[in-house]
């Protein structure tokens, strides 16, 4: 049997300023292309959880481990390798607005870039790499505002600009808390759908943590339940293997980076 | 490059500063006479400017007229008014007082009145509805509900009365300043090193009490007494005041001869090019600067130090860089230019930097957490949100450069301030006019162009204590 993508194993996290530890003995695996949701009343733990993932926090005790590696984000280069493989999309909107949307998608690639080639994309982006963007910005429906200013997209928009953004990263595994959140019912179903489906069609695995267990239920698969700090369940919709199976392309791809 | 050998040479001769108890106790009375210049100014600023802003505040009859007069005088530099003063008061820490105390009148006046047409319009509704006059209305609501944020407002502009009050007194308004001019004239530069640290210091304490000020505006009243024994004391006697009204007389109509016109032009572009190349060398010293000193990018062991440093370079005022520079780089508009950049590096460096920390947090999360490295995160987050301020900013600055540009330019950095200065100098006093009236035209047009290029770009307005600086 191949190691799971990530192996979270009896994570204890005190965020700094935090009395007492916010997760206890969060153990739990993910398969490559898994798609879980996280749910969970208020106050539960789930962000805290997400951002020691990401190595925004840093854990206790216990192990992380993402695709065999442990996780050990208080060394600045490895924090930042852990960084490029997780891409996170947030709640709330966090575009830089005065920047143009193809400077947001392109953020995604900065973690593989220098900072040469960073500040040079600033000023004088090539066609090749305005095509990534523009190929992103399809992806998510906004074929269409590639050169526009952030600040004058809507709401829903800057979360889609914020999807293409972490498709252009290519990770292998998607964080995103409450991405609905701040959405109309309508839109959130329309942001799942996509969210799940480009998800799918680029083998990332998926964590995201949910408000609403009748939105879980539909788009993930697999749920599982935090409360106080623990996980209290982990149901999987049926007994079907829950990965859809990756493009053959996609998988060489993905191998390449895992090597 | 032997110009810059001698500027380094120069430069090199203010080391050691002379801290010998002698001349540090011969300083006393310089320190006393400038602290109390700035009391006596500040006490007489106020006195002027509670009435005024309150008139402006409750739109009295008269209000346009008077808001356009103190416009006038915050658009004429404060050195230019000093020489005013001194030329109708003679020399003395009398001209000086008076010249700070009008120049603050202005400013605090504008100040206070924007401050009371904020006040919470409800109680001041039922106060009409109760049938109060206009001016009882800003008496007894306006001035309860402002007069803290009047009073706090008003302790801001402490640290740089004193500044300024050294300014003065290097063209005859005594004090320290009158003293840093005769160490420079007598090429003494040990002292002159020392006369600027003990600004240094001088600016720092004002800036702590200023602090403390702000938080209790009560404690002014403590320095009331103290304040007026100062105007008292320095106030000018009856007759020179007679004097001065004959002199200002003898100043119209202004007038320019043929010469004169025709050297006009050169004199214009050299105090703008002062001013918009100080500023650009002044921001372009402060970006770098900035960012090692915020606190959100750097380490408290570099960030530290560099805000220091930034605290040193605006301590010291522009001209007083001014004497310095002339001094060892030699007459002419590359020491004024050079003289503008090192303050406006220590005043723009402190304001980007807190533009910079008060950037929203989440694009920058965003940002970061895509593996971006430090300098990515600052050029793809960071800095295109802090643009907008970082803009803002420059230009108040420039348009505060064109008025410091006159000034560096009196002591022999060329342009306006130097023919306003020769022109004094030789007694041309309707000459003298004449420039100071074209100084006034230039300050006015620059404002009026910045203001414009604000609202083109929608660069938004900052709050007073954020351009107060
Ligand atoms: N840095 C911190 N300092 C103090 N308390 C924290 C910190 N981070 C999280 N908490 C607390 O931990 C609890 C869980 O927070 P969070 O992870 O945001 O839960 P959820 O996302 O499930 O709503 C909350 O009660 C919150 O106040
Ligand atoms: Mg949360």
């Amino acid at each position: 049997m191949a190691p799971p993508l990530l192996r979270v194993h009896r994570l204890e996290v005190r965020p700094p300023g935090a009395a007492t530890s916010i997760c206890r003995d969060v153990s739990f695996d993910l398969a490559g292309g898994e798609r879980v949701a996280l749910v969970g009343p208020s106050g539960a733990g789930k962000t805290t959880l997400l951002r020691a993932l990401n190595g925004s926090v840093a854990a206790l005790s216990g192990r992380i481990d993402l695709a065999g590696e442990t996780v050990n984000p208080s060394a600045t280069g490895a924090l930042r390798g852990l960084r490029r493989r997780i891409a996170v999309i947030p709640q709330k909107h966090d575009l830089v607005e005065p920047l143009r949307v193809y400077h947001n998608v392109m953020a995604g690639a900065l973690g593989r870039w220098s900072d040469a080639h960073a500040l040079r994309f600033l000023f004088w982006p090539l066609a090749a790499e305005l095509g990534e963007a523009q190929a992103a910005l399809e992806r998510v429906g906004l074929g269409d505002k590639l050169r526009a200013r952030a600040g004058t997209l809507s709401g829903g928009q800057q979360q889609r600009v914020a999807i293409a953004r972490a498709l252009v990263q290519r990770p292998l595994l998607l964080l995103a808390d409450e991405p609905v959140a701040s959405l109309d019912p309508r839109l959130a179903h329309q942001a799942l759908q996509l969210l799940c489906r480009l998800a799918e069609d680029d083998g990332i695995a998926v964590i995201c943590s949910l408000h609403q267990p009748d939105l879980a239920r539909q788009y993930f698969p697999r749920t599982i339940e935090m409360e106080a700090g623990r996980l209290v369940g982990d149901r999987t919709r049926d007994a079907r293997p829950q990965t859809v199976p990756a493009a053959p392309a996609m998988r060489q791809e993905r191998a390449a980076r895992l090597a | 490059m032997n110009a810059w050998r001698s500027l380094l040479g120069t430069l090199a001769g203010f080391f050691p500063p002379d801290l010998s108890p002698h001349y540090l106790r011969a300083l006393l009375p310089p320190v006393a006479e400038t602290i109390g210049m700035t009391a006596g100014a500040m006490l007489l600023a106020y006195a002027v400017s509670l009435p005024v802003g309150l008139w402006i505040g409750a739109r009295l009859p008269g209000t346009r007229v008077l808001a356009g007069l103190l416009a006038g005088i915050r658009a004429v530099p404060d050195l230019t008014l000093a020489i005013f003063c001194v030329i109708a008061l003679g020399v003395g820490p009398g001209a000086g007082m008076l010249a700070l105390a009008i120049y603050y009148a202005a400013a605090l006046g504008k100040v206070f009145g924007d401050l009371c047409r904020t006040a919470d319009p409800a109680p001041l509704e039922a106060l009409r509805a109760a049938g109060a006059s206009r001016m009882q209305v800003a008496l007894v609501g306006m001035l309860p509900l402002k007069l803290r944020d009047i009073l706090s407002y008003g302790s801001y502009e402490f640290e740089s009365a004193i500044r300024a009050s050294v300014i003065v007194g290097a063209v005859g308004g005594g004090g320290l300043g009158a003293e840093l001019v005769g160490t420079l004239n007598a090429f003494d530069f040990q002292r002159t090193a020392t006369l600027i640290l003990v600004l240094v210091a001088l600016v720092s304490l004002f800036d702590q009490l200023a602090v403390v000020l702000r938080r209790e505006p009560r404690w002014l009243v403590a320095l009331l007494p103290p304040a007026l024994y100062c105007a008292w004391r320095f106030w000018p006697p009856s007759a020179s005041l007679a004097h001065a009204a004959s002199a200002f007389a003898g100043m119209l109509p202004p007038g320019l001869d043929a010469a004169a016109w025709r050297r006009l032009p050169d004199l214009v572009a050299q105090t703008l090019g002062m001013a918009v190349f100080g500023t650009a060398l002044g921001a372009a010293a402060a970006l770098p600067l900035a960012l090692l000193s915020a606190r959100n990018l750097s380490p408290v062991v570099i960030a530290l130090p560099v805000r220091r440093l930034l605290e040193a370079l605006r301590a010291v005022p522009e001209v007083v860089w001014g004497l310095v520079l002339v001094a060892s780089a030699g007459i002419g508009p590359v020491a004024g230019t050079l003289a503008l950049a090192v303050h406006s590096a220590g005043c723009l460096g402190r304001l980007f930097a807190e533009s910079v920390e008060n950037v929203r947090r989440e694009p920058l999360i965003a940002v970061a957490s895509t593996g971006a490295s430090g300098v990515a995160v600052a050029a793809y987050a960071t800095l295109p949100l802090a643009l907008a301020p970082l803009a803002v900013h420059t230009l108040f600055r420039l348009e505060w450069n064109v008025r410091q540009a006159t000034v560096v330019g009196m002591i022999g950095a060329g342009g306006i301030g130097q023919a306003l200065y020769e022109a004094q100098q030789l007694f041309f006093y309707r000459r003298m006019m004449a420039y100071l009236l074209l100084t006034w035209v230039l300050v006015v047009a620059v404002d009026r162009s910045s203001e414009w290029t604000r609202r083109r770009f929608r660069w938004m307005a900052l709050a007073p204590e954020e351009i107060a600086s």
